[in-house]
């Protein structure tokens, strides 16, 4: 087992192409290019348009890392990159240039889980992970509890959104009520506010018969629908939208969950440690609601900074440093991506 | 001069491998091709590999990288720029951009004036034309059958295999593209002295997307 080891991690799942590189635990460069201006009149991530700007930043974005970090590509141990979940088209512009960049230099190559690379990130910020913990994900493409035993091979799905993804409820709700894309920092603004109690919307899968069914499962599809009706309703009879107040009130009935969920996918499997990332991290009801249930219930919270939860290369440096401390195999040099790959698999053959 | 060139605008993945020497005929050192219009991204840096062994030389060896830019179906198409581009920044060698239809004319060595057709799908067709196989006499261009057929009724059509049949026009087979004949090509152009592309996608189209509708009522 070596130790330390150098790692090029490369991420382009969704709409940011962004280059890490990591030494260990230690982040020394996380540039990030972001085509998310080019989907905001579309009011969503346009596959197409994510790709083509992938791979019109991907060169100077590597060079950016590497330049930032101090290193060359001869001085890494290894290159990881997202193989999976995530956008084919956008996926494959970062896994032919990860191939390329290991053929290049005769370096191991990493196909990496998306999800578990979240979870490896807070590496960087916290140290070594607390194992085992349960990790919430909560992103635009993403809402997830998982139970992460080993971040390099042991990691579990407890439950995941039957429909919308948290940070996609955001965008919807936002379209709603006029904001732009992404939805998510406006409505945390606006919630500010607003009261969370002004309105009682749904709270998805938390009933009694649904939680026997998905106990860790999420839906946000009804929470949206419902607020679309206040919305609608009040715009038919001429009354005036209390906008902060249903902001407030939406993002509450989200955080409620995603909280009430998280806090007890850690009692059920007796784990005292919480780890959250994703997008929808960086919302400041989120944090605050679930650091006051975590110390409640006598649970180790850890947060990464916000450019660490939102999609970054260096979260897949992470999980790269620690594949090659944990002496994984790499994969193949001909690795395949895999849009809908599985949590459990952490990396792909 | 050591060559690699390599396309993956069409379902073909084909990688090849030359050297060319300054008072010598060109060699060919290899060449991979395979038929699968989904899978470029696993194929590609297989056969990168395998010619580079193949050759008895190493990454580092290269002088030079060179891909074909389309037109063609947007993702292969980029897993050949990415690669190119991959392979020219951690090499610092140079990466040369060559059109697909280019590469496919070059192939059939005709000296009359031909057309080059290729499907780019949703029922429709990429073509250039050209006044002899190594010189462009148009921009490549894209449309429907209708529009293809217009412009192209008084040439000679060719097409690789797979292109889906132009109605009304005769179209003679040819070959599909080929990582050695884009070699050839870009060897050929730097002899005489000509510009080649950049290494950046020709794709001809912009995004199939339309700008956001409002939210539909949920009420009623």
């Amino acid at each position: 087992m070596s130790s330390e080891a150098l790692v090029l991690g490369i991420e382009t799942s969704c709409d940011e192409t962004g280059v890490g590189v990591v030494r260990g635990s230690t982040l020394l460069a996380d540039a990030v290019a972001s085509s998310v201006d080019e989907h905001a009149r579309f009011g969503g991530v346009v596959p197409e348009v994510a790709s083509r700007a992938h791979l019109e930043a991907m060169t100077a974005t590597v060079h950016r890392a590497l330049h930032d970090a101090g290193v060359t590509l001869a001085d890494c141990d290894a290159i990881a990159v997202t193989a999976g979940p995530g956008l084919v088209g956008a996926l494959l512009v970062g896994t032919a240039t990860a191939q390329a960049l290991a053929l290049a230099a005769d370096k191991p190559l990493y196909g990496v889980n998306h999800l578990a690379a979240h979870v490896a990130v807070d590496r960087l910020e916290h140290g070594p992970l607390p194992q085992p913990a349960v990790a919430l994900l909560v992103s635009g493409g993403h809402s997830s509890l998982l139970r992460v035993d080993d971040v390099t091979s042991c990691v579990t799905p407890l439950g995941a959104t039957i429909d919308d993804a948290a940070g996609e409820a955001f965008d919807k709700v936002g379209r709603l009520l006029g904001l732009p894309f992404p939805g998510g920092p406006h409505i945390d603004r606006l919630a500010a506010g607003g009261s969370p109690d002004a309105i009682e919307f749904p709270r998805g899968l938390t009933g009694s018969r649904d939680m026997e069914r998905h106990r860790f499962d999420f839906s946000f599809s009804g929470l949206k629908t419902a607020v679309a009706r206040h919305v609608e309703l009040r715009q038919r009879e001429g009354e005036p939208i209390a906008l902060s107040d249903v902001a407030a009130s939406f993002q509450e009935a989200v955080v409620d969950v995603l909280s009430r969920k998280a806090v007890e996918a850690c009692r059920g499997q007796g784990i005292d440690h919480l780890l959250l990332g994703g997008g929808v991290a960086a919302n400041s009801r989120l944090r605050a609601v679930l650091e006051e249930r975590c110390s409640t219930a006598g649970i180790a919270l850890r947060v990464p900074r916000p450019a660490l939860c939102t999609d970054n290369g260096a979260m897949v440096a992470a999980l790269g440093a620690a594949l090659v401390e944990a002496d994984i195999s790499p994969s193949a040099i001909g690795l395949a991506v895999d849009s809908s790959l599985s949590v459990d698999r952490v990396t792909v053959d | 001069m050591l060559l690699m060139g390599f396309d993956t605008a069409t379902a073909v993945t084909s990688v090849g491998l030359m050297r060319s020497m300054p008072d010598a005929a060109d060699h060919a050192l290899g060449e991979r091709c395979h038929h699968d219009p989904r899978r470029h991204g696993e194929v590609l840096p297989v056969f990168i590999d395998e010619v580079l062994r193949a050759g008895g030389v190493a990454p580092a060896d290269l002088d030079a990288v060179a891909v074909g830019i389309g037109p063609g179906a947007f993702t292969g198409l980029r897993v050949g720029l990415a690669t190119a581009q991959a392979l020219g920044a951690a090499l610092e060698i140079p990466v040369y951009g060559v059109s697909t239809l280019d590469v496919v004319a070059f192939a059939t060595g005709r000296t009359e004036p031909f057309a080059v057709v290729t499907d780019a799908r949703r029922r429709e067709y990429f073509w250039a034309t050209y006044s002899r196989c190594d010189s462009r006499a148009g921009e490549p261009a894209v449309g429907p059958a209708s529009v293809a057929r217009e412009a192209l009724q008084t040439q000679t059509v060719l097409c690789p295999p797979g292109t889906p049949p132009l109605d009304g026009i005769d179209t003679e087979l040819c070959e599909e593209p080929s990582g050695l004949q884009l070699c050839r090509l870009v060897l050929s152009t730097l002899a005489a002295g000509k510009a080649l592309a950049a290494p950046v996608p020709l794709y001809l189209r912009l995004p199939d997307v339309m700008p956001a509708a409002p939210p539909k009522s949920v009420l009623s």
